[in-house]
This record gives C-alpha cells, sequence and structure tokens, in this order.
C-alpha cells in the first residue's frame, strides 16, 4: 500500500509537471458524471437501508486475523494462485522496466 | 464489546466504490485517474476484511493479499505507460490521446 503510494511519488518526480493548466470538461459531462455516481450510490444506499439493522460483526474467532493463520491458508489452500501472482509480479517488472527505459540508440526508420 | 454492524462497512464501502467511480469518469489527469482505480480497489478489499470477519472465514483475508499484489503490478505497468505517453506527448491529460484516431 504504500509501497504503490511511493511508486506514485517516484512517477510524478520524474515528470517535471510545472503548470498544471487542467482545462475543465464541458459543464454538461461533470453533472451527467455526477448525476450518474449518485444514481449508483443511492441505489446502494437503498439497497442496504431496507435491510434493518443487520447482524454486527463480531470476531468469533480471535485468532483468525494472525499471520500464523493466514499464512497457514494462504500456503494450504491457495498455493497456485500464490504461485501465479509470483509469475504476474514478475512480468509486470519485466513489463514496466521494458516500457519506461528510453532508447539509447536513435530509431531505425 | 459491540461491533459495528455489517451494514455500515457495506456503506462505506459503496461510498468509497461511487467517489473512485466518479474520480475515474470526471478527472483528467491520468494519474488521478490511476489514484481512483485504487481507491476502487481498495473500498473492495475493506469489504472482503468486513466479510472475513463476519463469516469467520480467512479466505477473504488471503483473498486481499493477492488484490494488493495485483493493484501493485497493474500500477507499475500503468505508470509505465504514462511515462512513455508524457515522453511522446509532453501531457499527462488524458485528451490528447485523442489523436490516436488517425
Amino acid at each position: 500500500m504504500g509501497a504503490i503510494l511511493v511508486l506514485f511519488l517516484y512517477t510524478m518526480m520524474l515528470m517535471n509537471l510545472n503548470k498544471e493548466a487542467e482545462p475543465a470538461k464541458s459543464a454538461l459531462m461533470k453533472i451527467a458524471a455526477v448525476i450518474g455516481g449518485g444514481c449508483f450510490l443511492i441505489t446502494i444506499v437503498a439497497v442496504t437501508r431496507t435491510w434493518g439493522s443487520s447482524n454486527p460483526v463480531l470476531m468469533k474467532n480471535p485468532d483468525l486475523g494472525l499471520v500464523k493463520n493466514l499464512g497457514k491458508t494462504l500456503f494450504n489452500e491457495y498455493l497456485l494462485p500464490f504461485e501465479i501472482s509470483s509469475i504476474l509480479l514478475l512480468s509486470a517488472m519485466v513489463g514496466a522496466v521494458l516500457l519506461a527505459t528510453k532508447d539509447k540508440q536513435p530509431k531505425a526508420v | 464489546m459491540l461491533g459495528v454492524p455489517l451494514n455500515h462497512y457495506i456503506l462505506l464501502s459503496a461510498i468509497i466504490f461511487s467517489i473512485g467511480v466518479i474520480g475515474v469518469l470526471i478527472r483528467r489527469n491520468a494519474i488521478v485517474i490511476f489514484m481512483s482505480v485504487e481507491l476502487m480497489l481498495n473500498a473492495v478489499n475493506l469489504l472482503l476484511t468486513a466479510f472475513s470477519v463476519y463469516r469467520g472465514d480467512a479466505a477473504g483475508q488471503v483473498f486481499v493479499f493477492f488484490i494488493m499484489a495485483l493493484a501493485a503490478a497493474e500500477v507499475a505497468i500503468g505508470l509505465a505507460i504514462i511515462v512513455m505517453v508524457y515522453r511522446n506527448t509532453n501531457s499527462i491529460d488524458i485528451n490528447v490521446l485523442n489523436r490516436l484516431k488517425w
């Protein structure tokens, strides 16, 4: 989480953004977007409000959040997604390095 | 100790998710759009953790691990793309990318 934010900061420092001239979209688009988002929010609020009082989220088993138990679940039942996500991170790293390096030699025309 | 009702978690996660959606649709700065996507992912993380405690199942929190790893990979690639776009067009305004039409 913090690493992702640090990544954002590095990229922003890399680009020399001086004056942000951010021309506004047309007011109609903004109003439409706010109305659309507001409708979505109102829908979800209406759905949850009609459920009455719901059960409180109580931790019945206090060992649930322990790293030991999460690790046991991760390495026993979810071993395949774990290994595949490691390949995913490797490919993302290779792709990011490939995309972001400048071409030293001039492009062949 | 009184627990927070589940509806409150759902409502909070829905509000955060809709703020992320509005941010993606309205803003023109590519980095702000990425931050809104991260906001949506984190809203889902919050809801998954709440349901994991509610059901007493550790699978929800394990899934949050995978979502966070996926978000990190996506941010790395996306920021690399933004850097390339900036290098070519000297702007991170997404309306500049309209030029790809021709």
